[in-house]
């Protein structure tokens, strides 16, 4: 069970940022990230908005390229792969974005949109139409919707339809970056059911990003928190919630809105301070530093270590050094 | 408590070309003093519109069809463009989602607020109202205020501008503040702190405010009293409290069941069924009744708003029958 599916090391990206003449300097869009990820199971990536959520999701699809680190993808190599081992690695994995209005070419029916990828990786599936329509009945859709236009449908079902695509392949990795964040509640929590269901029936691995921490405490196994391009904390999804470490974590949690009055008055809450700084310049030492309330000399010079609290709940931070 | 505005009857049509849009369809709510009244709702229910509509701001081929909007003992509706331009930016202030829109960026933060103190104070010169401009930056909490007024909208991060435009709604003591999803473009740690600043202003500036946002957790942290809007009408209003603890519409319920709560582990969440309805083609009778679980026959003449208990109102055939029993 306990099956690894995927591993990063180390993994960095900087983008530079061009001057009129010469290159400015580089934003760190995520710098020395690792994790691993167990097949099956999810992993959230939450944190601010540009503190490389996206970037690091684009990165272990090969994407984009990094400038260093590693992935592994069972087993794999992925920064090596070529070729039809590439191929089939992009077949083994893929990706859901936020906005399901531009994911989708609004010129193709349904039922093209779903056959592209079939035709793209030469797959023999039999009965294309069949199995088409058996991929729609899986997101809940049907016949009715097979020659349709993507403009025709709601927010959620076209959300349906770019998941319905992506199961085309009989993914085991899927990269989902914000998939709810553009939709209603009420179509949120069938997007949200509906991955779930998948997940179970196809075994599936979630790579999960977005900022709503109510989501992750419903569908994450694992947390992974991002602040300025590196990870501050990781930890089971329980852990997280109920012990998190790491100042930056527990600033998070204090900040999101509990729907229920009672929670949200008697609440005690951490203090908040500052704005992320910008990722062009990120301050010395522990990036956190100028908006932690618990910040040392230390903090300002020295980038944390990574700490290991328990097993499976590690934090980078200088106050859980043992000195 | 003084009611400070009384919205009667509201209706607003947009005549589409694909026909007419009932986007408010006879909306009434008061707004007391020194409260936060939150409105509710999935996108297209008309919250925006009924925010905007409390001043007149709307446009073609949008309509004010009917209903009056009552702000101390005047309908609002009734007045021209001049009395409008005297209430909008003095007594009634808007703050919407989008900070960056709101700010012109030929201009500084502090000219901004300046602007608006002088627009409704006869005779102040815009030299004055700079240094009110630096006060009112330094009471909500923006640091070195002397500068900050210096800057312009480019120069700030997106948390900083919507502080600006709080400042300029605030700078001439309103009696009411409508914010329509003010931070719903924030980042959750910078959201935090201007809900925070919202919630200080009834305090300080005596302001009421007017909250609208599609966040269950906003209502929970941020208002007294919650309207929950569906397809152009309430369907329920209470205080906070009650409504978490004893929601009485069907589509409350389903909302409430379906956001996930990062308090709570939940093994399944509800989702409601279908999708909202098309806005020309609203379903007859109770709006809600092709995706409610518990729709008979008698929801196809339209309930009324009633009182089910103290201060919690209720449009639904099920509270009504039960009530009667
Ligand atoms: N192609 C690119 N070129 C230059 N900079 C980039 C590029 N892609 C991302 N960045 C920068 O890298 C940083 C991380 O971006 P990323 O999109 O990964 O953040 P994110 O955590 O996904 O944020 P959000 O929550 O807003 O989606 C940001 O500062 C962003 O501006
Ligand atoms: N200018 C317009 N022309 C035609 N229809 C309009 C116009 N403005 C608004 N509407 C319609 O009025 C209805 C209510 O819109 P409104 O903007 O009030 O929704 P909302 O509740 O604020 O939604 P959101 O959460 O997405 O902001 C919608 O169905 C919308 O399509
Ligand atoms: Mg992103
Ligand atoms: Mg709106």
């Amino acid at each position: 069970m306990n099956e690894t599916i995927l591993i990063v090391r180390n993994l960095r990206k900087y983008f530079p940022v061009k001057g009129i003449f010469f290159t400015k300097g580089y934003i760190k869009a995520v710098d020395g990230v690792t994790f691993t990820v167990l097949r099956g199971s999810t992993l959230a990536l939450v944190g601010e908005s540009g503190s490389g959520k996206s970037t690091v999701g684009r990165l272990i699809l090969r994407l984009i390229e990094p400038d260093d680190g590693e992935i592994l993808f069972n087993g794999m190599n992925v920064r090596k792969l070529k070729n039809t081992d590439l191929l089939e690695f992009r077949r083994r994995t893929a990706i859901v974005f936020q906005d399901p209005y531009s994911s989708l070419n609004p010129r193709m029916t349904v039922y093209n949109i779903l056959k592209e990828p079939l035709e793209a990786h030469n797959i023999d599936v039999g009965d294309v139409e069949e199995y088409i329509v058996s991929l729609l009945e899986r997101v809940g859709l049907g016949k009715e919707h097979l020659y349709r236009f993507p403009h025709e449908f709601s927010g959620g079902q076209r959300q349906r339809i770019s998941i319905a695509r992506v199961l085309a392949l009989k993914p085991e990795l899927i990269v989902l970056d914000e998939p709810t964040s553009s939709l209603d509640v009420s179509v949120q929590a069938q997007i949200l059911n509906l991955l779930k269901d998948l997940q179970e029936s196809d075994k599936l691995t979630y790579l999960f990003i977005t900022h709503d921490l109510g989501v992750v405490r419903y569908i994450a196994s694992m947390v992974a928190v991002m602040y300025l391009g590196k990870i501050v904390e990781i930890a089971d999804t329980d852990s997280i919630f109920s012990d998190s470490r790491h100042p930056y974590t527990r600033m998070l949690l204090s900040s999101i809105p509990v729907p229920d009055p009672k929670v949200a008055r008697a609440r005690e809450k951490a203090k908040l301070t500052g704005e992320p700084p910008s990722p062009l310049n990120p301050p010395p030492g522990c990036r956190f530093h100028p908006r932690c309330p618990y910040a040392m000399d230390i903090c300002r010079k020295e980038e944390p270590p990574v700490v290991e609290i328990e097993k499976r709940h590690i934090v980078c931070c200088h106050l859980y050094v043992r000195r | 408590m003084k009611k400070i505005l009384e919205v009667k009857d509201l209706r607003v049509h947009f005549y589409t070309y694909n026909g007419t849009v009932k986007a408010v369809d006879g909306v009434s709510f008061e707004v007391y003093e020194g409260e936060v009244l939150c409105i509710v709702g999935e996108t297209g229910c008309g919250k925006s519109v009924t925010a905007r509509a409390i001043t007149k701001m709307i446009r073609s081929p949008g309509k004010i069809v009917g209903g009056r909007v009552l702000f101390n003992g005047i309908d609002i509706l009734e007045l021209d463009e001049d009395q409008l331009s005297s209430i909008r930016g003095k007594t009634i202030t808007y703050v919407y989602q989008d900070p960056s829109a709101a700010l012109d960026p030929l201009y500084t933060a502090g000219y901004h607020v300046a602007e608006t103190v002088t627009a409704h104070s006869v005779g102040m010169r815009i030299r004055e109202a700079l240094r009110r401009a630096v006060e009112i930056f330094h009471e909500i909490l923006i640091p070195d205020p002397e500068n900050r007024v210096k800057s312009y909208p480019h120069e700030l991060s997106g948390g900083m501008k919507q502080r600006v435009v709080i400042a300029t709604a605030v700078a001439n003591y309103p009696k009411l503040i409508i914010a329509d999803e003010p931070t719903t473009a924030l980042d959750v740690t910078i959201q935090a702190q201007i809900l925070d600043l919202l919630k200080e202003l009834k305090g300080r500036y005596g302001s009421s405010v007017v909250m609208i946002t599609h966040n269950l957790g906003v209502v929970a942290e941020m208002c007294d009293r919650v309207i929950v809007m569906y397809a152009g009408k309430i369907v329920e209003k209470a205080h906070t409290e009650r409504l978490f603890e004893n929601p009485l519409h069907p589509y409350t319920k389903g909302l409430l069941n379906a956001v996930p709560n990062p308090y709570r582990k939940t093994m399944r969440l509800e989702s409601i069924p279908g999708v909202v309805p098309d806005m020309i083609n609203v379903p007859e009778g109770c709006r809600f009744r092709p995706r409610c679980p518990f729709a008979t026959n008698a929801c196809l003449i339209e309930p009324e708003l009633i009182e089910a208990e103290k201060d919690h109102y209720v449009s639904c055939w099920l509270t009504s029958k039960v009530g009667q029993q």
